[in-house]
């Protein structure tokens, strides 16, 4: 053989071992394992979602169900870790944690396979609750705070190289636990806590943080304790907790408010979170009755059966996921454009309010009027027109509220819930409160036949004030 | 030495190639960021350069021949299906039991419904593209009589003593009544806009027509279809009774007690700002009762739920007991199982104030909807066994025959036609057409205002920028190759920049179609969606006295005062043969004050006649209206010269416009021989 | 066509008199009409359809009822009316437009939308699928399955200027009464024109009786038995397909040469004049009359030389009569000043 061709068969085969190397150094699979995140029995950690960043010395184990053994801490490198969460093919997952006790809640993927992670916010609050978008982004909280509104976990969007961090919510609603639907949309509890603390809801907003709105509520007397999860027949899985209990509960996605389902009655215990598993199986943070910690079951929620999956003596599991390969959600297109400086708003009747006004025969006084109120100002005053419609263009990200009022300024309703309005969205609604399943009339509001009525604000009031980590894209 | 020329050769190749391959794929790459307005497109030739080819032999080699079928009835013993294949042009006969088609009976172009006689010896085919119905001789397999409709009979029933077969023209908006004794028809009955559905009360003595478009009003008026009643003793219209916020009412069935007559329909928003799709801002489906007794009232219902839609629903059975009701919905890949108890049950307990809400109440489903029985690709019309126990579906776009088990209320296996099994890029494209996936929570699908791949006579409100501006008329989708750019405002060059991200962002709001599946659209869009023939004003390609002098008019270069005409007044400047238009932007004198100031993309008129109403904002709802209304100033072409007899001519021309396959070849502008 | 001969068998005789009406009932704006001025009238099964200048009053089951353009009617002129046979549909000639009216819906055809010649529709008529139209700018021909118009004017008709009056179809033929232009016929199997215009010219006079139409200025044309009568303002002409007669009030029962229309019925022809209504076999004559004064007024018989009278009380609404019909023994006379209803008397 000649010399030169030997040579270039010793390269070759270099070549090839090295590249083997650096495959077998990328780690193994980590397909079929739970991730578990657990934190310390003897904390005095309030196991609820709003207090996620006050979970001191939690980890993330992974675990082979049947495989008690093989249980390896993923976080050891970490002072606390929470929240995972794992990519659509299986292979990374995203989780908060902090290094050191006094540091910030920041997000961090890790390859499953090799274990190396990555920093991918370094924020001046706490950042948590990550959860993975379709393509190339990721969704998170952070604690904002305000001389109004203190303590408000609002919305954001990075890349997943961190790059491209965008406030997504601006009004004074915290939220927690986000989940990515198939629809592409946030599915998130959330609360108002301005200028009065509202009552826990579950909301769904686009990934861009516009057409926020109202999803599901508990009962009066009770909430909902645990990161929603939606399963591949279109339910929503979630814990519900009251005075009496826990349990874990199904809402059909197409008919949220009209399909609550108690998937665990007759369960004696304590539920506090629920996570996909096999099909027709479930797994659930269950602590027995009599038992001390919260451990990982998994739950039939046909025959009621549960097994026990994983169990730490010294840690209650907070939650769980499997890693595998999942349909990866919608990614939704964005109407928002960063450049524009405001969005517009329409309804249709603002003396309409839903069927239940129409069963309930309310016999409220005519609104002539919409104020339309900031976070501690009012913003403007709109007469609607006599089919009782308005359109306005608001300044974008700006939070507000509308009541309505009579020719002589009565207030006849609200204020509502909070809105903003992002970048050149363009937003509708019915009526007032008409909620979540009401269709629209088939007519042309009067007020589309003109230009909007402008809404000027006073910039100052902006909520947002924490610019130095928060870049808008050009 | 010959090592070295070899080399030498060898080398010289590879340059070659390199000054070829990187300019050349850079010019295909900026030809391909051009024409489909993304710059990641993969590099792929295939996509538009074999799968856009509408004629010749690449064209016949990669179509295919499928059934794609459409009605089907049953024998009254049951073992016999009779499958309308749309687009074979053929009955075919199925063997319920060993599920094989027996038979091929080739009946007219571009079939539609089947009817059965009582004795089940006879079936009645309506043939859409004919204008006819044919009669069957069951035994024999063959088509005995033939019979002229008016323009695109569809939807057909007989009279309770079978003396009388009614055949609804969708294309001429009519009923044809024929005499079955004399095998011809005896008149013809004004029935709404664009019907299909008709069904015979139980007792014999009525019969409602469905329309499928709305009449013609400004924009911002009311949205209201008709369906026409006929008293079937008398033949003739008995009453019309309008049925609001609706249209797209495709079929009809009695309850076989007579009790209420239930209506597919879909309930368009149509004049409200397309500015979201979530809570039901685009389109509603749903059913309309229509009650036989009492205050006769007309009460509708919704299919859909807060977050998920039943898109166009298309068949509406009752089972023989009159318990249920099945609707088959296109878009969806879904039979929805409605519980009529619960419905009579909400007509007599609920106040009237709360009826009129229902249809907005996207909740309200709950309380009549027992189960969605999920079904092959595209179901269309159903018909029940004779023993009410199974339920068959025509899976339009799977060619095959679903069969559903009434008692457990699941899907057998289907019944398989035989035909090809190959899916086509063309079939998948037509799939994805009618199919709601590419929209948030499946709320619309194409089909849904482009019914028939064509328009649905509506002007929307897109909402591009501001609310309330620039509101347009839904164009035609049928032969549009060729014809780019696209859009009113023809700031589209490709169907794929009209179909792409932006048509996902402000449209469907959901994930924008990939790039295989925008491939597979647009190559049915612009291969698959042929023009009915024009039976109507140009049936044989040979133009009548008044037409041959509208083409005068159409061509002319001088007025009627022998003055020359500037090349821009002249009709053929802007539309001249094959496809009527010089794609060109033109300011005609028709923005309204809600337009942005642009100029229009020149519309193909090809089959013009079957596009009402016209202009960019549908304004226009006749030919006529163009000038008579909307032509003061010789912008759109110089017409006030014109006498009416002029007008009529030139419309008349117009109206025989059909395919640009069937029309000359591309003329020059004509230059004015003015002395 | 034929010339027919009533037949003289008297035991027929007062079935085969032209029949008296008497019991007149007259509605006005006081008892149910939307306005007094009534242009046409037409009997559609149980009910009565008047052509106002307030719309289209339909009289069913004792109760009046009235649609306007709020309804969707063209124009609240109304005033030519016809019914289809073939269908039932119901169409009315407006001041703004011709009107189909069928199953409570209105659907317009106008000069804008349609090819349709000029929304000024005097007179309407249904002949199989087609609909006529006389307006004053032409006799148009409405395809109702293809809703094509073809417009007939001087153009293309034998016509002097496109104003045309009347309108009316039988016998596979159409025939047009055109101002100033006699009677056109157009023939529905060679789609061809002729005319028969006034032999005499533009002769006020009859200068030679019965030597064709009594006039060119033509303002009705009906057909009926074979027979066609046609109004003038300048008398009255019979034709049986050969032979012309004419008919003035000088020389016969005829209420007065103005004649605003005719409708032919069976043998009898009525004539809706300035000056009253009168009914004509082609021989003997009943004409009606109101009273200058009062409300009361007389029909006079003629048969040849002998006139008689028969007292009214009530008579018809007004002498200035526009409109009638008849069906079975139950006349309808629309009048510039009320609608009158009368029934068949005993002789």
């Amino acid at each position: 053989m000649k010399v030169e061709t030997l040579t270039k068969l010793k390269t070759s085969i270099i070549l090839f071992l090295v590249a083997s190397l650096m495959a077998a150094c990328s780690g193994g699979s980590m397909e079929g394992k739970i991730l578990v995140s657990e934190v310390p029995q003897n904390g005095s950690f309030d196991l609820s979602p709003w207090n996620l960043a006050q979970a001191e010395g939690a980890r993330i184990v992974a675990m082979m169900p049947g495989i008690n053994e093989d249980v390896k801490n993923l976080t050891k490198d970490f002072f606390s870790a929470i929240s995972p969460s794992v990519s659509y093919n299986g292979e990374n997952m995203l989780f908060a944690a902090k290094k050191e006790a006094g540091d910030r809640w920041q997000i961090y993927e890790m390859k499953l396979g090799s274990g190396k992670t990555k920093q991918l916010t370094f924020c001046e609050t706490d950042c948590i609750n990550p959860s993975y978008l379709p393509i190339n982004r990721f969704g998170f909280t952070k604690r904002m705070n305000d001389d109004k509104v203190k303590e408000c976990d609002m919305v954001f969007t990075a890349n997943l190289d961190g790059s491209n961090q965008q406030q997504i919510t601006f009004s004074p609603q915290t939220f927690a636990e986000l989940t990515v639907l198939r629809d592409g949309r946030f599915l998130a509890m959330e609360k108002q806590i301005y200028p009065e603390e509202g009552k826990q809801k579950l909301m769904v907003m686009r990934p861009d943080g516009s057409k926020l709105e109202f999803f599901y509520k508990s009962d009066e007397g009770s909430y909902v304790r645990s990161k929603l999860v939606e399963t591949d027949d279109e339910q929503i899985l979630l814990v519900e907790k009251n005075a009496e209990g826990s349990n874990i509960a199904s809402l059909s996605y197409n008919l949220p408010l009209h399909s609550y389902k108690n998937l665990s009655a007759g369960k004696d215990g304590d539920f506090l979170s629920v996570a996909n598993y096999l099909t027709h199986k479930i797994m659930v943070a269950f602590k027995k009755s009599g038992s001390e910690s919260f451990n990982l079951f998994e739950f039939d929620p046909v025959n009621g059966e549960m097994n026990e999956l994983y169990k730490n003596d010294k840690f209650d599991v907070l939650e769980a996921v499997l890693v595998k390969a999942y349909q990866r959600p919608k990614n939704l297109p964005s109407e928002i454009q960063l450049k524009e400086k405001a969005g517009l708003l329409m309804c249709q009747d603002i003396n309409f309010y839903g069927i239940e006004s129409v069963r309930d025969n309310h016999n409220k006084a005519k609104a002539n009027k919409i104020e339309i109120i900031g976070v501690d100002s009012v913003l403007g005053i709109v007469d609607v027109e006599e089919d009782g419609s308005f359109y306005i263009k608001v300044e974008a990200d700006v939070p507000f509220r509308i009541q309505t009022l009579s020719a002589d300024n009565e207030v006849v309703s609200g204020p509502g819930s909070w809105y903003y309005i992002r970048p050149n969205e363009r937003r509708a609604c019915v009526g007032c409160h008409t909620g979540p399943e009401m269709a629209p009339f088939n007519r042309q509001p009067i007020s589309v036949r003109k230009d909007p009525v402008i809404i000027k604000n006073n910039s100052e009031l902006r909520l947002h004030s924490n610019t130095k980590d928060y870049e808008h894209e050009d | 030495m010959k090592t070295k020329k070899l080399y030498f050769i060898l080398g010289f190749i590879v340059v070659i190639g390199l000054v070829i391959y990187f300019p050349g794929r850079k010019a295909a790459r900026e030809h391909v960021n051009y024409m489909t307005a993304v710059e990641d497109h993969p590099l792929n030739c295939v996509s538009c350069h074999l799968h856009m080819i509408d004629k010749g032999p690449i064209a016949k080699w990669q179509n295919k021949d499928y059934y794609s079928p459409y009605n089907l009835v049953i024998s009254n013993d049951g073992k016999t299906l009779y499958v309308v294949a749309q687009d074979a042009d053929k009955l075919l006969v199925v063997d319920v039991e060993s599920k094989e088609v027996k038979q091929h009976i080739q009946v007219g172009d571009f079939p539609h419904s089947i009817i059965l006689s009582k004795d089940g010896k006879t079936a009645y085919v309506s043939n859409q593209w004919a204008d006819n119905v044919m009669i069957v001789d069951l035994a024999k397999g063959q088509v005995t009589d033939t019979i002229s409709t008016g323009n695109g009979p569809s939807g057909i029933t007989l009279s309770s003593d079978e003396t009388f077969l009614y055949a609804v023209n969708t294309f001429s908006s009519d009923l044809t009544v024929i005499d079955l004794n004399r095998k011809q028809e005896v008149k013809r009955l004004p029935a709404g806009f664009n019907p299909a559905g008709i069904s015979l009360s139980p007792d014999g003595e009525k019969i409602y027509v469905s329309s499928r478009r709305g009449r013609m009003v400004p924009y911002g008026e009311p949205l209201v279809s008709e369906v026409t009643e006929f008293n079937s003793q008398k033949n003739r219209v008995s009453n019309i009774l309008g049925i609001d916020e609706a249209y797209m009412m495709e079929n009809i069935s009695f309850t076989p007690g007579g009790d209420m007559a239930l209506i597919s329909l879909i309930r368009p928003k149509n004049l409200v700002p397309m500015v979201q799709v979530e809570r039901g801002w685009m389109m509603n489906h749903g059913f309309a009762v229509i009650e036989q007794t009492g205050e006769q009232r007309i009460v509708q219902f919704l299919l859909d739920e807060p977050n998920s839609y039943y898109s166009d629903p298309y068949d509406i059975l009752v089972s023989k007991d009159g318990k249920r009701a099945f609707v088959s919905s296109t878009g969806v890949n879904r039979i929805s199982v409605i519980n009529l108890d619960s419905i009579r049950y909400i007509l007599q307990n609920y106040p009237e104030e709360e009826l009129a809400f229902l249809s907005y109440d996207l909740s309200f489903s709950r309380h009549y909807i027992e189960r969605r029985i999920p079904t092959g690709a595209a179901p269309k019309g159903m018909v029940l066994s004779a023993d009410g126990s199974r339920l068959y579906v025509a899976n339009q776009l799977d060619d095959n025959i679903g069969v559903i088990d009434l008692n457990t209320l699941e899907s057998l296996d289907p019944i398989d036609l035989g035909g090809t099994q190959k899916v086509t890029v063309a079939r998948k494209g037509r799939q994805l057409f009618v199919n709601a996936g590419g929209t948030f929570q499946n709320q619309y699908s194409c089909y849904t205002c482009h019914p028939d791949y064509h328009e649905d006579g509506l002007v929307y409100n897109m909402a591009g920028k501001d609310m309330g501006r620039n509101v347009t008329n839904v164009q035609s989708l049928r032969e549009i190759n060729h014809t780019a750019p696209f859009k009113w405002n023809g700031l589209n060059q490709s169907v794929y920049k009209q179909d792409g991200m932006r048509f996902s962002t402000v449209l469907t709001r959901t994930e924008a179609f990939s790039y295989p599946d925008l491939d597979a659209l647009s190559s049915f869009i612009l291969t698959g969606i042929k023009n009915p023939p024009n039976m109507m004003y140009n049936p044989k390609g040979e133009l009548t006295a008044a037409q041959l002098r509208g083409k005068e008019i159409f061509e002319r270069t001088v007025d009627n005062y022998g003055k020359e005409i500037p090349e821009k007044g002249r009709c053929v400047t802007c539309h001249p043969a094959p496809y009527y238009s010089n794609f060109s932007f033109e300011d005609v004198g028709t923005l309204s004050e809600s337009d942005d100031t642009i100029k229009f993309d020149t519309p193909h008129l090809n089959n013009i006649f079957a596009s009402a109403p016209y202009l960019h904002d549908g304004r226009a709802y006749t030919l006529e209206e163009i000038w008579t209304k909307y032509g003061g100033k010789d912008k759109h072409g110089v017409v006030n010269d014109m006498t009416k007899m002029q007008l009529n001519d030139l419309i008349a021309y117009l109206n025989s416009l059909g395919s640009a396959e069937l029309e000359a070849k591309e003329q020059e502008v004509l230059k004015a021989g003015v002395k | 066509m034929g010339f027919t001969q009533p037949d003289k068998n008297s035991d027929d005789e007062e079935a085969k008199a032209v029949p008296i009406y008497g019991n007149w009932k007259n509605f006005t704006k006081e008892n149910g009409l939307p306005g007094n001025k009534t242009y046409a009238v037409r009997v559609d099964g149980d009910r009565v359809l008047v052509g106002t200048h307030e719309g289209l009053a339909v009289y069913e089951d004792g109760k009046w009822t009235t649609y306007t353009t709020e309804d969707g009617l063209s124009h609240n002129g109304v005033i030519a009316i016809d019914v289809s046979e073939l269908t039932g549909d119901v169409w009315l000639g407006t001041m703004g437009g011709l009107t189909r009216w069928s199953g409570g819906k209105f659907e317009v055809y106008d000069q804008l939308n349609s090819g349709m010649a000029n929304d000024l529709v005097y007179s309407v008529v249904c002949d199989g699928k087609y609909v006529w139209v006389a307006t004053g700018g032409g006799a148009g021909k409405l395809d109702t399955y293809t809703k094509e118009w073809e417009i007939f004017t001087e153009e293309n008709a034998p016509m002097h200027e496109p104003w045309t009056y009347g309108v009316c179809a039988g016998n596979n033929k159409v025939w047009i009464a055109a101002w100033g232009g006699g009677v056109i016929e157009y023939n529905n199997k060679t789609m061809h024109f002729r005319d028969y215009v006034d032999p005499d010219g533009n002769m006020e006079i009859d200068l030679f009786p019965d030597d064709g139409v009594v006039h060119d200025i033509t303002t009705g044309v009906s057909y009926s038995d074979g027979i066609l009568w046609v109004g003038t303002y300048f008398g009255l002409s019979r034709y049986d397909g050969v032979h012309w007669k004419g008919y003035f009030d000088h020389d016969s029962g005829l209420a007065s040469n103005f004649i605003n229309f005719v409708r032919a019925v069976g043998d009898y022809a009525y004539l809706c004049t300035d000056k009253g209504l009168s009914i004509t076999d082609g021989e003997s004559w009943v004409t009606y009359k109101k009273n200058e004064n009062d409300k009361n007024g007389k029909a006079i018989i003629t048969k040849g030389e002998t006139k008689t009278e028969k007292a009214f009380s009530p008579s018809i609404s007004h002498n200035f009569v526009l409109g009638v019909d008849v069906k079975d023994d139950v006349i309808w006379v629309a009048t510039s000043y009320g609608l009158s209803r009368g029934e068949r008397i005993k002789q």
